[in-house]
């Protein structure tokens, strides 16, 4: 302790020579001085002593006619004393101590750890609405209030804990496991989806309410769940697989002149920096007119895959622009059979083409193909008994 | 001083009568000795006599005389001084 107090005073060692060190050295105890290490050196006598005492030393040693010379200087106000003319420095320390203060007491990073189905950017930003984010005042956060409210806020979470280590927030989470969906148990019955004649009825449960070679329309019943019993009528779930042979077709009309909205080669990039929730524009504000989509990048800093409250973000304006575009003949019955084929895969997923007939019409407009097609496919479906 | 040394016989005597040990109502040296070492001296008054083979000091009970080799004074404050070295006798003159 006193090795530190002599640091922080500063301390002298000095070397008296001549006169009677005996009375020195009674003087100064008697003035209440302190000295330390006192060794007698043939004619000089070496002693140790507080900075500020060295001053008062000197009337002492005057009086016992000694002559008194420092040999080393040491301790803090030594050190600073070259430094005392340097203001800026001085003020660079200051700046640094309160920098310093300002950002330890903030949150750096907020990590999510032990999410899967909910992601990590609805957990941040939950955390946010709530107030609580990169830059947020430690002190500010009150963490049992924070857990509550974020846990109501997502549903899918059921245990939620924020930890604070150093800078970082870290919110540790549990989430909800999925149920096991409970099958459906209530009466129903079984109705047709598209027109047709059908071709294959399996019941598994219910009444058969139509028979193979019977022509059905659209939301006909299939399959019923009331089924007849000697104790009267019953309330079942009607299952089972009807399949039957519809007939169906497609229009796609495609014009020789048409308005396409694209992607104007124009683009408008606007950087930003962002240090602890502050932005600041690295750009000239201006008001953007016409329809455009915006595309937001971050590229925060990144110190051994942590990222920090550093970085840059990029927004980019894409302007969207109209054009018309005059299509040949043989462009236009292209993209207009490319559309049909695209169609017919959405509409005949599951289901096999027996029979297709497509037929080209030339219309003042463009092209238009009408194609008929005769498939087999599954026509049930399950709906609720009211 | 004759008053003194009256006050310190009544001091002594008290402090003998209520079996207090030497010096708890009487102004006396306390000295610390770790072997031929150190000494630790509480209510030294000045000093008069510095040297490396030599030290003399002035206490309440007169004068304390130090011989010894190399010696050197490692704390020196109002109330104590702390000497070291080899020492070889302690004297009160």
């Amino acid at each position: 302790m006193g090795q530190y107090r002599q640091i922080l005073s500063g301390s002298v060692t000095a070397r008296c020579e001549g006169g009677y060190p005996e009375q020195f050295l009674s003087d100064a105890t008697q003035r209440g001085l302190v000295l330390w290490d006192i060794r007698c050196d043939g004619v000089f006598l070496h002693y140790s002593c507080a900075a500020d005492d060295y001053a008062k030393l000197r009337p002492v040693a005057r009086r016992a006619c000694m002559r008194m010379r420092v040999q080393n200087k040491r301790g803090f106000p030594f050190w600073i004393k070259p430094l005392r003319h340097r203001g800026g420095l001085l003020l660079g320390i200051l700046l640094f101590l309160v920098i310093l203060q300002s950002l330890s007491s903030r949150v750096w990073v907020v990590e999510v750890v032990g999410n899967k189905q909910v992601s990590e950017n609805e957990i941040l930003q939950t955390l946010e609405t709530l107030g609580v984010g990169e830059g947020t005042v430690f002190s500010t956060i009150d963490i049992p209030a924070l857990q509550l409210e974020t846990l109501q806020k997502l549903p899918w979470l059921t245990w939620l804990a924020v930890n604070q280590t150093g800078s970082t927030l870290t919110v540790e989470v549990r989430e909800r496991q999925p149920s096991t969906p409970i099958q459906e148990t209530a009466p129903s019955n079984v109705v047709s989806t598209h027109d047709g004649v059908i071709v294959n009825l399996h019941v598994e449960s219910g009444q058969a309410a139509v028979k193979v070679g019977d022509a059905v329309t659209k939301d006909s019943l299939l399959i019923s769940g009331v089924v007849d019993s000697k104790v009267g009528p019953l309330l079942k779930r009607a299952v089972g697989t009807v399949t039957a042979r519809t007939k169906e077709s497609i229009t796609v009309t495609v014009p020789l002149v048409q308005t396409v909205t694209d992607y104007a080669p124009k683009t408008v990039e606007e950087l930003s920096f962002h240090l602890l929730g502050f932005t600041v524009p690295l750009y000239t504000p201006t008001k953007h007119n016409g329809k455009f989509t915006l595309v937001k990048k971050e590229y925060p800093l990144r110190v051994y895959g942590k990222k920090l409250p550093v970085g840059f973000s990029k927004q980019c304006y894409v302007f969207e622009q109209t054009k018309t575009v005059q299509y040949s003949e043989q462009k236009a019955l292209q993209l207009a059979k490319e559309q049909l084929r695209q169609k017919e895969q959405k509409q005949f997923a599951g289901a096999t083409v027996e029979k297709a007939q497509v037929k080209e019409h030339r219309t003042k407009e463009g092209w238009q193909l009408v194609g008929t097609y005769t498939c087999v496919r599954e026509i049930g479906s399950t709906q609720r008994i009211n | 001083m004759k008053k003194h040394v009256k006050g310190s016989a009544v001091g002594e005597r008290m402090e003998q009568w209520l079996d207090l040990p030497a010096g708890a109502l009487t102004p006396a040296t306390r000295m610390e000795v770790s072997g031929n070492r150190r000494v630790v001296i509480e209510g030294c008054q000045g000093i008069l006599e510095y040297g490396e083979d030599c030290i003399r000091l002035r206490v309440c009970e007169g004068v304390l005389r130090l011989f010894g080799r190399e010696l050197c004074m490692h704390c020196l404050n109002p109330s104590c001084a702390v000497i070291s070295g080899k020492i070889l006798s302690l004297e009160f003159l």
